[in-house]
């Protein structure tokens, strides 16, 4: 254990020495930082404007029962928040795996690690687990931050269920992010050329982030309009459904498409704990882990292959020596 | 084949590293048709002289030509005159033999480089491996090509640094009779930083002793011998130079 | 020698299985777009119909027109847009990176630079090799959307379309350049292979993700979707400031602008300043980097 603790320990310097990943996270911080002071602005100012309908109607003597009760759901406004999390996280995720298998190959004191007396068990476990408490302390720090943005300027007070979403949130994306890790480890371990490694992981990030997603998103005939085409051409959701039941070939390809990318799988699930899709607003916890197993089973499963796939290539003696 | 003639010219050149003196105020002057051997201990500034000399680096004072060329005003025309060979020399592994000197010939200038490239070859005595790929080369295959492609466009001065390091006693016999023939056939004077004083014996007509950014001891192979004739070899004539170069008062030779 | 340098970039990128790679993706996405486009436009316009099917009885009136109808022939390739951006961009930092990262790791800087070739020279000819080579893929790409439109819609586009389409491959090819020549600054500058792609990816980050959301508050998703849906900014002196200074910058967001003007025809606009600013920054500090660069330093290690 104890050697487990200080390759760990390594680990989490080490990346904290490391300038790409300080300035990642200096970006990271800064777009959820400015995502959520923009929407909490705004979230201040719907409450504001309600609060001054209501005070004009007490005035003249009016009954409040004329102006619908607010609907103000704060976790919605982690929306921008958690799409950073997916693009921006699984980078940082892709830098720290990358980082510690190229520090280790590049100045070849991988060798130096594997003759000491500790098993290619140990070594993996190290390296997982340090970079793990360094990916949940920034996950920590940002929600902690977003939570304490969001009293300040939207005074908002998150009750315990919210505070309880939040905390799965912040599960499922400490997995997503070191699903990430664990592929680009892989990859750097197995690559002859460490830059080629780093490349891949890349594109896979680019493929199953970025471009999988955005042709769902541009198949989807609701999202041809800003603000939405049944919105536009005033379709109630019980008939946005109907007609769509006749476009099921194409729903279909557009979904198995969408769900192809684990970070699809990844934002339906935290969208509707954080109640960002109407349908799952307000809804009690566990209605939403019943709904929604299916992507976070596909989720667990990305984190554990992943995972289990570095364990198989590092502790097989062959296939390291060949490369390093 | 010596002439009068001063082909490579150095003045007072210095070149300093942050709080490190790599050379303190040289002097050299390198006749046309010698073969000069620069000794000196590890980090005595004998690839840092050679840099300078092919303006890879600019000096930090002081002033140096080559084949009348100023080395920092008329750099282009400068390496027009000089061949090159790097220590360790490296090239496009991926590329094969031909396509990696056809590259260099280019850049040298050469229009259409490939009759060039098959005279260069047999020169050297190394055709049959153009279509090989570098990366399948021995280091003493690789430093015949450094050699083809430092002498493709015919230069004047031919710069070597430690051509033999790495290369078995086949490969350093070769390089030998290589470098002989560059000067005897073709008139090139070579400048080549080495250790192997064995082999400096053999090839060299003048050397040169830098010693912390300092020239201790410069001559020709026959003076040298005749002045310190009771040293058996050339090793035992260095160190006996580098033994009394305390006694040095500036850069020139102090061994009168 | 500016043209052999410009040669051997062809030469040496064809051996390259990233770059042949990533080309195979986003000419492949260049095909998908069209179809993406012309699939969700199809989709859409019957979906239409079918609300005015069930629409039936009510009055027609109160039925908003076909939003669809009469869009511009080229906005079935609104997708190109992102793909440029995405894959594009990608591409051209890769090309750009490898193009020096390669002397330095075979190790071959020093013979180079010992040949009579002027520094100037050798970058000249890098970028000329890198700008071929853009061009080339940037050819192949609207050849591949003529095709590709004509094939979906069954009709050749009109001359004006081919021209405004080739515009616009025009200004993809410029700002695709722009992030080649940040990843060849990086090969001459960086200490490693890896930081030589890292950084530029970094900035590449900065430009198509920080920057949008600081001019103009808008979602990563939304700066993926050609729709793009605007938050809204607070009206604070700062926040105003703050894009006004940055917005000029925001490369990504004019070149979504014109692509944008090009492609949908539903705004007027070509913001080029941005691009031609990058370029002039970029180009003279790659030349000043490639004269300051050390030949006898030390390989690149990875």
């Amino acid at each position: 254990m104890q050697k487990i603790l200080t390759i760990a320990m390594k680990e989490f310097h080490d990346a904290l020495k490391n300038k790409l990943f300080l300035m990642l996270l200096i970006i990271l911080l800064v777009l959820i930082g400015v995502s959520i002071i923009v929407t909490s602005f705004d979230f201040q100012n719907k409450v504001m404007e309600y609060n001054k309908s209501v005070q004009i109607l007490k005035n003249l003597g009016k009954s409040i029962d004329k102006i619908p009760a607010p609907r103000f759901f704060p976790l919605q406004m982690l929306r921008a928040v958690m799409e950073y999390l997916e693009f921006i996280g699984a980078i940082i995720g892709i830098i720290l795996g990358y980082l510690s298998i190229a520090k280790e190959k590049g100045k070849n004191t991988l060798q130096l690690l594997l003759t000491r007396p500790i098993g290619r068990f140990d070594i993996v476990s190290g390296k997982v687990l340090g970079n793990s408490i360094l990916v949940l302390l920034v996950l920590a720090a940002a929600f902690v931050t977003v939570c304490f943005v969001m009293w300040v300027i939207g005074g908002v007070i998150l009750s315990t269920t919210e505070i309880m979403k939040l905390g799965i949130v912040l599960l499922l994306s400490f997995i997503y992010i070191m699903g990430f890790f664990c592929i680009t480890s892989i990859l750097a371990l197995v690559n002859h050329s460490l830059p080629n490694a780093l490349i891949f992981s890349i594109i896979i990030w680019l493929l199953f982030v970025l471009i999988i997603p955005q042709i769902g998103d541009t198949m989807d005939p609701d999202n041809q309009i800003p603000g939405g085409f049944f919105k536009s051409m005033n379709i109630s959701k019980p008939q946005e459904k109907e007609i769509l039941a006749k476009f099921n070939t194409y729903e279909t390809i557009r979904n198995n498409i969408e769900e192809s990318s684990i970070m699809k799988q990844y934002e339906r699930f935290v969208f509707a704990l954080l109640g960002i899709k109407d349908e799952y607003n307000n809804k009690e916890i566990g209605f939403i882990l019943m709904d929604k197993r299916g992507d976070g089973v596909w989720i667990m499963v990305f984190f554990l292959v992943s995972l289990g796939l570095e364990y198989f290539i590092l502790v097989r003696n062959n296939l390291l020596l060949h490369r390093v | 084949m010596e002439n009068d003639t001063v082909i490579i010219d150095v003045h007072s050149l210095t070149e300093k590293y942050k709080d490190v003196v790599a050379l303190d105020g040289l002097n050299l002057q390198v006749h046309r048709g010698e073969v000069f051997g620069f000794l000196g201990h590890n980090g005595a500034g004998k690839t840092t002289t050679v840099n300078i000399l092919t303006t890879l680096l600019t000096p930090s004072s002081g002033s140096a030509s080559i084949c009348g060329f100023d080395i920092l005003k008329e750099g282009q025309k400068l390496r027009k005159k000089i061949g090159y060979l790097p220590e360790n020399v490296k090239f496009y592994e991926d590329l094969t033999l031909f396509e990696n000197l056809r590259f260099f010939a280019k850049l040298s200038g050469i229009k259409k480089p490939e009759n060039k490239i098959i005279e260069t070859l047999e020169f050297i005595d190394f055709v049959g491996f153009e279509n090989k790929k570098i990366g399948e080369f021995s280091k003493g295959m690789r430093q015949r090509v450094g050699i083809a492609q430092a002498i493709l466009h015919d230069p004047e001065v031919l710069f070597l640094d430690e051509p033999t390091s790495g290369l078995d006693p086949l490969g350093i016999k070769n390089l030998r009779e290589i470098i002989t023939h560059l000067n005897q056939e073709k008139g090139i004077t070579i400048f080549m930083n080495t250790h192997l004083l064995s082999e400096v014996s053999k090839t060299c007509t003048t050397i040169g002793v830098l010693n912390h950014g300092h020239l201790i001891y410069k001559d020709t192979m026959e003076n040298t011998m005749k002045k310190f004739k009771d040293e058996v070899s050339l090793e035992e004539i260095y160190l006996d130079i580098d033994l009394k170069k305390d006694e040095c008062c500036d850069n020139d030779n102090c061994f009168e | 020698m500016i043209t052999t340098i410009a040669l051997s970039e062809f030469q040496t990128l064809r051996k390259q299985k990233i770059f042949i790679l990533l080309l195979m993706i986003f000419l492949s996405m260049a095909l998908f777009s069209t179809y993406i486009g012309w699939s969700a436009k199809n989709t859409i316009l019957r979906i239409y119909d079918e609300i005015i099917k069930e629409m039936g009885t009510k009055d027609l009136n109160a039925v908003p027109s076909n939003p669809f109808l009469n869009t511009a022939p080229l906005s079935i390739l609104k997708n190109m847009v992102i793909y440029v951006e995405l894959i594009g961009s990608l591409l051209a930092i890769i090309i750009g990176s490898n193009s020096f990262i390669r002397e330095r790791r075979a190790g071959v800087s020093k013979i180079i630079f010992s040949k009579p070739i002027r520094r100037i020279e050798f970058v000249l000819g890098k970028m000329l090799g890198i700008f071929l080579v853009l061009t080339s893929i940037m050819g192949v790409t609207f050849a591949i959307s003529i095709f590709s439109v004509a094939l979906v819609s069954a009709h050749i586009l009109p001359f004006a379309e081919v021209l405004k389409l080739l515009f616009f491959y025009g200004v993809s090819l410029i700002y695709m350049f722009i992030f080649s020549m940040i990843g060849l600054y990086f090969s001459i500058v960086s200490k490693s292979e890896s930081m030589a792609f890292l950084i530029p990816i970094m900035i590449w980050i900065l430009i198509s993700f920080v920057m949008p959301q600081i001019t103009s508050a808008l979602d990563p998703a939304a700066l993926l979707n050609p729709t793009n849906i605007q938050a809204t900014f607070p009206q604070s002196h700062f926040f105003t400031t703050v894009q006004t200074i940055i917005h000029p910058f925001s490369i990504s967001e004019n070149y979504q602008i014109i692509g944008k003007s090009l492609l949908e025809g539903n705004v007027n606009e070509f913001p080029m300043r941005s691009s031609l600013l990058f370029l002039v920054i970029l180009i003279p500090g790659c030349l000043h980097a490639m004269y300051k660069y050390n030949a006898c330093e030390e390989e690149m290690s990875e």
